[in-house]
């Protein structure tokens, strides 16, 4: 059988079967247009670059805009009814800044991952729902302080210095005033000076025995002076500013700024209570009953003119003294020790009459650290049900975006070489 | 007889072609398209198969007309692949029952009988390289393109091919 035969019979086969072995064919069908095979790529190039762009902006992150204008003061300030928990997505005050601060509040814990970093403290904006950490140093801060006008917040370190961050603008000033740790132990009424303890290595506050001399920072100039006559704890300074008043053994003693011993005042069963112990008018003394033997059940107040008479006082467990609402109300936060009721910032009158709940802290590892003075004569409660913990913070969203941006680099690269083979595969079968 | 070509989604385009690469496309059209047909023909012995697996291979070729560098040796391959499978699904239908389609009877011619009742004795791939040898003269190098296989695959299939036909045209 020729290959000729086999032509032949192929051929007869077909036109047989009527098909014309040339001639006009019947008209093609086509698909749409043709796919613009340039989008592809051009899309690709896109997503990288926009994870390029992502990636240098994380990297630019703690450049971003910070000189935006501050708020104006508030002359208002709002406490949230119920305290949100701790929150480790929180943003810190330097990454964005929440203005003015109302209150310090710390945990010990934090969720999930508890004691291992050391706790959370979250600064609480004025108004009542934005929440930002100040934990950058959790590992090492000894204590923290707000500013009156909350526009600042003060933290000491045991490596001997106080770091004050502006809540406004999130810039920070480190002033190193060492050796050893350190304590910030109050706020002049005009924020200019901050008293401070140097403190034995272990301690994570004031101390309030032993002969550990005060010293006043001016955070303009950045120098420091002793404050001699004041060698224990619970310093206060008087609304004025140019006087302060600290516990000394059993003696509540009145200084002036220099070191000089104006007053003093002998005191049995309490102590001196924090920085906000100062009367708005000057003329009382706050003094937590039982605070030298470490549980304090109660206040009452010294009257720093012999022939005043002081309020009455009144029984809470309350553990600190935040500040005064006016000249017959104070704020505490109490601790219920039955566990009854969680822990709250109350607002006792003075002589006892009246206790209003103003925040209640229903996480109950919450301490309350401090309060802005100048804005509690404003104070007023509000019910936030979204809390605003601001951005991630940077130290989640690096990781994510460089994660995202190699995962990025991965699949272009996985494309491109899928795409390869099946161009070469093509190109193979032409 | 033209037959049914069935694509969901494909839709008919009559407009310009005043554009190169669609002018050249239809020249390709032009050219390949009976050849392709006949090729089609006698791998699946159906007409009405035959013109579907050529416009499906030409529909393809459209869609990856700017990659394609030899539209005639791609449509090749294209339209054997494609024959091979319509074969494939052909005897599963037969397995499971299908009802047969009925295809297209070409009018008998006796000179054609013992040729084509050689060739419906081949599998599919062997006809196609039957015809791609002799009808086309292709070269055994072009046809292991089509194939998608090596030349001495094409060799071993034209001898068999060969074989079969002549014992079964010398029992005629």
């Amino acid at each position: 059988m020729s290959a000729e035969t086999i032509r032949a019979a192929l051929s007869a086969a077909c036109d047989d079967a009527g098909l014309p072995a040339d001639g006009a064919p019947p008209p093609p069908l086509r698909t749409p247009p043709v796919r613009r095979r340039w989008l592809a790529p051009v899309a690709a190039a896109a997503a990288v670059a926009l994870v390029v762009a992502l990636v240098v902006a994380a990297t630019l992150l703690p450049h971003r805009d910070r000189s935006a204008p501050p708020a104006a003061p508030r002359r208002s300030a709002a406490m949230p009814a119920t305290f949100a928990p701790p929150s480790l997505s929180a943003a810190s005050v330097e990454q964005s800044p929440p203005g003015p601060v109302v209150a310090l509040v710390g945990y010990a814990d934090l969720p999930v991952v508890g004691d291992l970093t050391g706790g959370q403290t979250l600064a609480v904006g004025a108004d009542g729902r934005t929440y930002r950490s100040v934990d950058a140093w959790s590992t090492s801060i000894t204590s923290q302080l707000l500013a009156p006008d909350g526009g600042s917040i003060v933290s000491g370190t045991s490596q001997g210095i106080l770091r004050v961050v502006d809540t406004r603008t999130g810039t920070d000033h480190e002033y190193e005033v060492g050796p050893g740790a350190v304590a910030p132990a109050a706020f002049s009424p005009d924020g200019r000076y901050v008293a401070y303890q140097r403190i034995p290595s272990g301690e994570v506050g004031p101390v309030c025995d032993g002969p550990v001399p005060a010293r006043l920072l001016d955070l303009r100039t950045g120098r420091t002076r002793p404050l001699t006559g004041a060698s224990g704890c619970g310093l206060a300074f008087a609304p004025d500013g140019r006087r302060i008043a600290a516990q000394v053994g059993n003696a509540v003693v009145v200084l002036d700024l220099h070191g000089h011993q104006l007053a003093r005042h002998p005191v049995s069963g309490a102590a001196l209570n924090g920085p906000h112990a100062w009367s708005p008018d000057g003329r009382y003394l706050a003094l937590a009953v039982g605070a030298l033997d470490g549980d304090v059940t109660g206040f009452r107040f010294l009257a720093l003119d012999a022939t005043d008479r002081p309020p009455a006082g009144f029984r809470a467990g309350s553990p600190a003294l935040m500040g005064w609402t006016d000249d017959r109300h104070v704020v505490t936060y109490d601790v219920d020790r039955a566990g009854a009721a969680p822990d709250a910032f109350v607002a006792h009158a003075v002589d006892g009459t009246s206790a209003t709940v103003v925040s209640a802290d229903e996480y109950g590892s919450g301490t309350a650290v401090d309060m802005a003075a100048d804005l509690l004569p404003h104070l007023r409660t509000v019910r936030v049900d979204h809390p605003g913990y601001g951005p991630w913070p940077d130290w989640a969203v690096r990781p994510v975006l460089v994660a995202l941006a190699l995962l990025a680099i991965v699949a272009a690269v996985v494309v491109t070489a899928v795409r390869r083979t099946r161009r070469r595969r093509r190109d193979t079968t032409t | 007889m033209r037959a049914v070509v069935r694509h969901t989604g494909v839709t008919v385009r009559s407009g310009s072609v005043a554009d190169t690469p669609q002018r050249h496309f239809d020249d390709v059209y032009a050219g390949q398209y009976a050849v392709l047909v006949r090729l089609a023909y006698t791998t699946t012995g159906s007409v009405a198969a035959a013109e579907d697996v050529v416009q499906d291979a030409f529909l393809e070729l459209y869609r990856r007309w700017t990659h394609v560098a030899e539209p005639a040796a791609w449509l090749r391959r294209a339209v054997v692949s494609r024959c091979t499978s319509w074969v494939r699904r052909r005897r599963l239908e037969r397995r499971h029952g299908q009802p047969r389609d009925p295809g297209t009877h070409p009018p008998t011619a006796p000179e054609t009988v013992a040729v084509r009742a050689a060739l419906a004795r081949l599998r599919p791939r062997h006809r196609a390289v039957v015809f791609l040898r002799y009808y086309l003269d292709l070269p055994e190098a072009e046809i292991a393109a089509a194939l998608g296989c090596r030349p001495g695959t094409v060799k071993s299939m034209l001898h068999r091919a060969r074989t079969i036909l002549r014992e079964y045209v010398d029992e005629c």
